[in-house]
């Protein structure tokens, strides 16, 4: 199991995808709730602790909030960054995006850092690293660059890029208006949802236990097992 | 503190996962309340699980099956690992199965109740009981025989009682939720092509009760309900 699939170390979660999520997945989260923060860094912490390499690029939160959310749950950030383990990037964060936005360049600017970044991958990948991505968020991504006409195409293509690489597995953080969109984008979404004021979880696409109800707890996500 | 007590002494625990934090910690002692759902929702176990706490608990439970044996609820019961037979042998549960008449049975109902000291009752269920012995209860006398297995159980016999019925029957005798403390409904959903059921307390005179949709599930612990504020450790 541990070789074609990540355990998300989420106990319910994994029963529900059965088994866990395969290497070389684009996984959306899509919620509008907080709590979809808090298990994407369940998913970060328990890559990191199993030696893979975790990089996290900020669209929306700097890099210092993301940082301190993971320490608030009791994450070692500071040593894996050290490690070399847990990388920040902030692609879009220029005073000139606004300028480059309205210029149309700021496709070229992202594109220039995907390729680079790209590279990275693929050295990691050819020297037997297993890569996490995560993107936070990518609706806030979409709404700097969906005007831009080549934007769907440069996503098509990213996606397509990633899902070869067997070794990567990629988490986008996403608001529920964009869902339709992830979805295009993803293998599957995992979705959160607050129903009748229940908090609920489900797991396009690979799962067929439909909304199961979750409890928030100061450690993470616990989903309900029981309600499988 | 010494009104907690006081209160938690007028209080009969359920024991049901999650239930008793909805009415403040449990029904209110020689009361009776109704439980209503469709087939399927878990009204039997629900009732099975309260006669067991209680069982365990020193408060002897008395329960009139009409439709199910005694087999049938001890398998039942076996399922989510109770030994519904060993707690009736040790006389802290008595089942009473339909008998051939209407008085006979709660005349059974009442006698087994004394004999071993109840302090709970189920009936499962009202509509079964009053339709089983057409020639000897009319409808028009429902009402007041209702009226009067309530008063028997909680008053005469000071058992806090469980009063199983049903959805449809409801619609034919309105009347039946205005004696009992309290109603709990039991309702399932669809929630995209997969049924999840809910659990609302629609009635519960003399405390602040929930009036939020509760999600259950008929686990293998029994009937449990979803408290999002449970912890890791443990429930509630």
């Amino acid at each position: 199991m541990g070789d074609k699939f990540f355990e998300t170390g989420v106990a319910g979660l994994d029963t529900m995808m059965g088994g866990g999520i395969r290497w070389g997945s684009t996984v959306s989260i899509a919620s509008d709730l907080i709590d979809r923060v808090t298990l994407c860094h369940q998913f970060v912490e328990n890559a990191l602790e199993r030696g893979f390499i975790v990089n996290y690029w900020c669209f929306k939160e700097a890099p210092e909030r993301v940082k301190y959310l993971m320490e608030e749950s009791d994450m070692h950030v500071e040593k894996y960054e050290k490690d070399r383990q847990l990388q920040f990037f902030t692609p879009l964060e220029n005073e000139m995006t606004r300028t480059l936005q309205q210029s149309g360049e700021l496709l070229k600017v992202f594109n220039d850092f995907t390729n680079d970044a790209m590279k990275r991958v693929a050295l990691h990948v050819m020297s037997g690293k297993k890569v996490m991505f995560v993107l936070n968020n990518v609706s806030a991504l979409n709404d700097l660059l969906y005007e831009d006409p080549r934007w769907k195409d440069f996503t098509t293509k990213g996606a397509t890029w990633l899902r070869r690489l067997v070794k990567v597995i990629s988490f986008q953080i996403c608001d529920m208006k964009d869902l339709e969109v992830a979805e295009a984008m993803a293998d599957f979404c995992i979705v959160m949802k607050n129903i009748d004021g229940i908090p609920f979880i489900k797991a396009t696409k690979v799962s067929t236990a439909g909304w199961v109800p979750y409890i928030p707890s100061e450690k993470g996500i616990v989903i309900a097992e029981d309600f499988i | 503190m010494i009104g907690d007590e006081m209160m938690m002494e007028s209080r009969v625990e359920t024991g049901v996962p999650g239930m008793d934090s909805l009415i403040e910690g449990g029904l209110i002692r020689n009361s009776s309340v109704l439980l209503r759902g469709k087939a399927g929702t878990g009204k039997t176990i629900f009732a099975l699980q309260y006669l067991l706490h209680g069982a365990q608990n020193g408060e002897p439970g008395v329960l009139l099956s009409i439709e199910e044996t005694k087999r049938d609820l001890y398998r039942e019961a076996a399922k989510f690992g109770w030994d519904l037979e060993s707690a009736e042998e040790a006389g802290d549960i008595a089942i009473i199965e339909r008998q051939n008449s209407y008085s006979i049975t709660i005349h059974e109902l009442e006698k087994t109740a004394r004999s071993i000291g109840a302090k709970r009752a189920v009936i499962d269920s009202i509509p079964a009981l009053f339709t089983s012995y057409p020639n000897e209860l009319q409808p028009s006398e429902m009402r007041s025989a209702f009226h009067l297995l309530c008063k028997i159980l909680t008053e005469n016999c000071g058992c806090t009682t469980i009063l199983i019925t049903e959805a449809d029957w409801s619609k034919e005798f309105p009347y039946e939720e205005y004696v009992p403390k309290g109603v709990i409904e039991l309702a399932p959903k669809m929630m995209e092509g997969i049924s999840r059921k809910f659990l609302l307390i629609t009635k519960m005179r003399e405390m602040r009760h929930s009036k939020s949709l509760h999600l259950y599930e008929i686990t293998r612990n029994g009937f449990t309900i979803f408290n999002v504020k449970r912890t890791t450790e443990g429930e509630e």
